[in-house]
């Protein structure tokens, strides 16, 4: 009479709406509220009525695909691990312009990373790229796979300071795109045939 | 009363609930927590109590979850899987044989509608000349709403065709927003200026 009870019960509350329903609670506020975990096997899937309207008031939501109990578990990231790491670097005596190889040891298979905000200080007596003639040279400034790691090319390779006393100190910010996060399409070459212009075919895929 | 409420359970239609030790499964005997849902949940909203922060075990293996705008599911992000997407590509172009070291436009197909594109860093294969030096100029305009890269050094040439390499980021327009561009900021003729009223969400 009991089990019956519970089934008519249980059924009406399935079947229903308006309800309030509580797991591990006897006072919920919710349409269903657990005091406890929550573990969805398949996908969850939520109507779009509500986004964020506040800037600074809300976190990104990961997945830890190993997690204990039940894999899956969401984790919040707060300001550890974030899915963007900004490091600066200070490369001091720089023999006059180049830096040909350094290598910053940055695993490739887990990093992509680029270069920016570059700051060329020279030093006391370096009056700066020197060229006699018309030829103006080529800065480069590359971020390159050497083995398993990432290196940094940087200077000007045809032409140099006037004095081999010169030195620079360089600084720049290496942003590292977590490759769990950013696809990395790697390189693609056209030839442009000789013209200014040029197209790809279509789109890069998987964008 | 205790096995009674074990033993109790029901079947709705296709799905199942079960009760045991104060943990509900929906289609599962043995739920693993409070509630475990075998199979799929919906609905308006998810208040979770404060989330677990990444810990260093997690470090190296969480994922970020999105919501499709198509279908409203919650799924992770894997780029790693051919067909799925990350936050952002990251893509080199290397343009081969330009006219010298001009390129004037190279299309590069992606859509502008639904994608903003950044050259991150860019260089060119060989030494300019001319009588003066120049500041050399890379970016990407919108054309068409198609992305087009451009790169140049003015007022020098090289002597042979070469070869620009731009670095560039694509971002879904879903969450990476371009704004009108600022200014012009006249700092007539000084070397300093500010913007007093910068645009920040």
């Amino acid at each position: 009479m009991i089990k019956k009870l519970l089934l008519i019960s249980i059924f009406s509350t399935a079947a229903q709406v308006h309800a309030q329903v509580g797991i591990g609670t006897t006072t919920p506020t919710e349409k269903l509220e657990v005091v406890g975990s929550t573990s969805i096997g398949t996908s969850v899937t939520i109507d779009p009525t509500n986004y964020v309207n506040n800037p600074s008031g809300f976190t990104i939501v990961g997945t830890d695909p190993q997690s204990a109990t039940v894999n899956g578990q969401v984790v919040a990231l707060e300001n550890l691990y974030t899915p963007v790491t900004i490091q600066p670097y200070n490369i001091t005596n720089v023999y006059r312009d180049d830096i040909n190889d350094l290598n910053l040891n940055i695993p490739t298979d887990k990093y992509f990373i680029t270069i920016a905000n570059f700051e060329a200080i020279p030093s006391s007596g370096n009056k700066g790229i020197y060229t006699s003639n018309n030829n103006k040279g080529h800065f480069v400034f590359d971020a390159f796979q050497s083995g398993t790691t990432w290196h940094v090319k940087i200077g000007y390779p045809t032409l140099n300071t006037e004095n081999t006393t010169d030195k620079y100190t360089y600084k720049f910010d290496v942003i590292l795109y977590s490759k769990r996060f950013f696809k990395n399409l790697g390189e693609v070459t056209y030839n442009l045939n000789g013209s200014n212009t040029g197209s790809a075919g279509t789109a890069p895929i998987g964008i | 009363m205790k096995n009674l409420f074990i033993s109790s359970c029901l079947l709705l239609g296709s799905a199942s609930l079960y009760s045991q030790h104060g943990k509900v499964g929906i289609n599962t005997v043995t739920p693993r927590v409070e509630l475990d849902v075998n199979g799929s949940y919906k609905s308006s909203k998810i208040i979770t109590g404060t989330l677990p922060f990444i810990t260093s075990n997690e470090k190296d293996r969480y994922l970020l979850l999105n919501q499709s705008t198509v279908d409203n599911r919650v799924r992770k992000i894997d780029p790693t899987q051919p067909a799925s997407p990350g936050l952002a590509s990251i893509i080199t172009y290397k343009l081969t044989n330009a006219k010298l070291d001009w390129v004037e436009s190279f299309n590069t197909k992606i859509n502008s509608q639904d994608y903003s594109v950044m050259v991150l860093s860019a260089y060119f294969d060989r030494d300019v000349k001319g009588n003066t030096t120049a500041i050399p100029s890379y970016g990407v305009k919108s054309f068409n709403n198609e992305w087009i890269l451009y790169a140049d050094y003015s007022e020098v040439a090289a002597d042979t065709n070469g070869t620009w390499t731009l670095v560039c980021a694509i971002y879904p327009k879903t969450y990476v927003k371009i704004f009108p561009e600022r200014g012009p900021f006249d700092v007539n003729s000084t070397s300093s200026g500010s913007d007093n009223n910068p645009i920040l969400q």
